[in-house]
């Protein structure tokens, strides 16, 4: 029988540990990180005038927002650059809950936000992790962790070997995830109120997009 | 003393008959709603960019999302071009919860979005409010023996509206929004009588121009008049 405690939120580490998950750390260290984060984007003038309007100021804005500030003035126009935008074959879900019992261990998370296969907005077939870190509701809250637990919970319902693709937001750093079987993967973290930074991190989701639409769909 | 119920969240025909205020709709029905939505704008390529994509298939789009789906995909996007964006006088605020003795009643509210002067991430004397509510998910609306929650989201609105004139001690209007699916309503309130305008569809896009003029309206209005 599985051990349900569903306020218990693991850490990392522990994670590792109940699943026997190894930890590669680096853009270069596995080969679906490589694919995914090897690449650049280029904006219209449209995506020009977002990318300035959102980026001006932002390094002393940031400092002041809390998620939600966080969201509302700054992550909704960075997925919308990153092209993660609703079709018909998949969707953007926010605040999420999902559960499961992986190994025996019951897991429970609230993901930020999900891009997932689903009906109106009931979130189906998971592919894509979205967990920002909240200083104000969650102040002792492993982001990482959570990120963690939600893959591990893909993992159990898509009953496929796909890879899980996933990012954290801890203020201004941005960190992409891969899981794929036991070994989940972690890239080099991304300064967003660097441009050079912020431009390549748009690049990444534009290039999960295009792994999304050529690999992960049925 | 005040009667402390945290619980309640008051009926927008309740706070009526306990702050005997006066109701008027209509944009033409009170001078300063009518200062406020008779205006018009115009985007620039950027902003008609952003204004083409947030509405490109958002008739079809916008019966599937939650809250949180309508203002990751959608408000976020309407508010910047609405000019909202903090300044050195004044800031956005996100789920503030705010709270005061208004009269005989201990009034609480969680305020989705709003205007105000504050620091870091405390609001001190708010302008406008912005509370918001998605049909689709419970309750339904007009189901018998359920919640009308249209009511209850102006009920919140005009919550905030007390409290804020009780925080900011003066006579200035205080400014708002709800936001109901796809339906925004706008509202004033200025001593006891609040007005409503008519409602505006943002599926449609001349209403939804007519949105962001209003949100310009407003921070002219702000920094004009209400700021200190």
């Amino acid at each position: 029988m599985a051990k349900q405690n569903k306020v218990k939120a693991y850490q990392e580490a522990e994670l590792i540990k109940m699943f026997g998950l190894t930890r590669i750390a680096g853009n270069d260290e596995h080969p679906l990180m490589q694919e995914w984060t090897t690449c650049t984007a280029t904006f219209n003038q449209g995506e020009q005038y977002i990318f300035d309007l959102i980026t001006r100021d932002l390094i002393r804005k940031i400092v002041g927002w809390n998620e939600e500030m966080l969201k509302m003035n700054f992550i909704a126009f960075v997925l919308e650059l990153g092209h993660l935008g609703e079709t018909e074959r998949y969707k953007t879900y926010y605040e999420n809950t999902i559960e499961a019992t992986v190994q025996n261990y019951f897991l429970k998370v609230k993901a930020d936000m999900v891009i997932a296969k689903g009906i109106l907005e009931i979130a189906e077939t998971p592919y894509f992790y979205f967990q920002e870190y909240k200083k104000v509701k969650d102040p002792k809250g492993d982001v990482t962790g959570q990120l963690l637990e939600a893959f591990l919970i893909a993992q159990e319902k898509n009953k496929n070997e796909r890879p899980i693709y996933g990012c954290t937001v801890f203020g201004r750093e941005w960190e992409f995830y891969i899981l794929m079987g036991k070994d989940f993967c972690v890239s080099r973290p991304y300064l967003c109120t660097t441009n050079s930074d912020l431009i390549q991190i748009i690049a990444i989701l534009r290039k999960f997009k295009e792994i999304l639409e050529t690999r992960l769909l049925d | 003393m005040a009667k402390q119920n945290k619980e309640k969240a008051y009926k927008e025909a309740e706070l009526i008959e306990m702050y005997s205020l006066n109701r008027l709709t209509g944009n033409g029905e009170h001078p300063l709603m009518e200062e406020w939505t008779n205006t018009m704008t115009t985007l620039n390529a950027g902003e008609q960019y952003i204004f083409d994509l947030i509405t490109e298939n958002l008739g079809g789009q916008i019966m599937g999302w939650n809250e949180e789906m309508l203002k990751m995909n959608f408000i976020a996007f309407v508010l910047k071009l609405g000019y909202l964006s903090e300044t050195k006088h004044y800031k956005t605020y996100y789920e503030s919860m705010i709270e005061a003795t208004v009269g005989q009643y201990f009034l609480k509210v969680k305020a989705d979005m709003m205007i105000a002067k504050g620091i870091l991430e405390t609001p001190k004397t708010p302008y406008f409010y912005f509370q918001e509510y998605t049909p689709r998910f419970p309750p339904i609306r007009g189901e018998v023996g359920g919640k009308d929650p249209k009511g209850d989201v102006v009920g919140q609105l005009l919550e905030a509206f007390l409290i804020a004139q009780e925080k900011n001690k003066n006579d200035k209007p205080l400014y708002g929004c709800t936001v109901y699916g796809r339906e925004w309503e706008f509202y004033v309130i200025e001593g006891k009588n609040y007005c409503i305008s008519k409602v505006y569809n943002c599926t449609n896009d001349g209403d939804l121009l007519q949105i962001i003029a209003i949100l310009r309206k407003f921070k002219e209005i702000l920094e004009t008049r209400l700021l200190d």
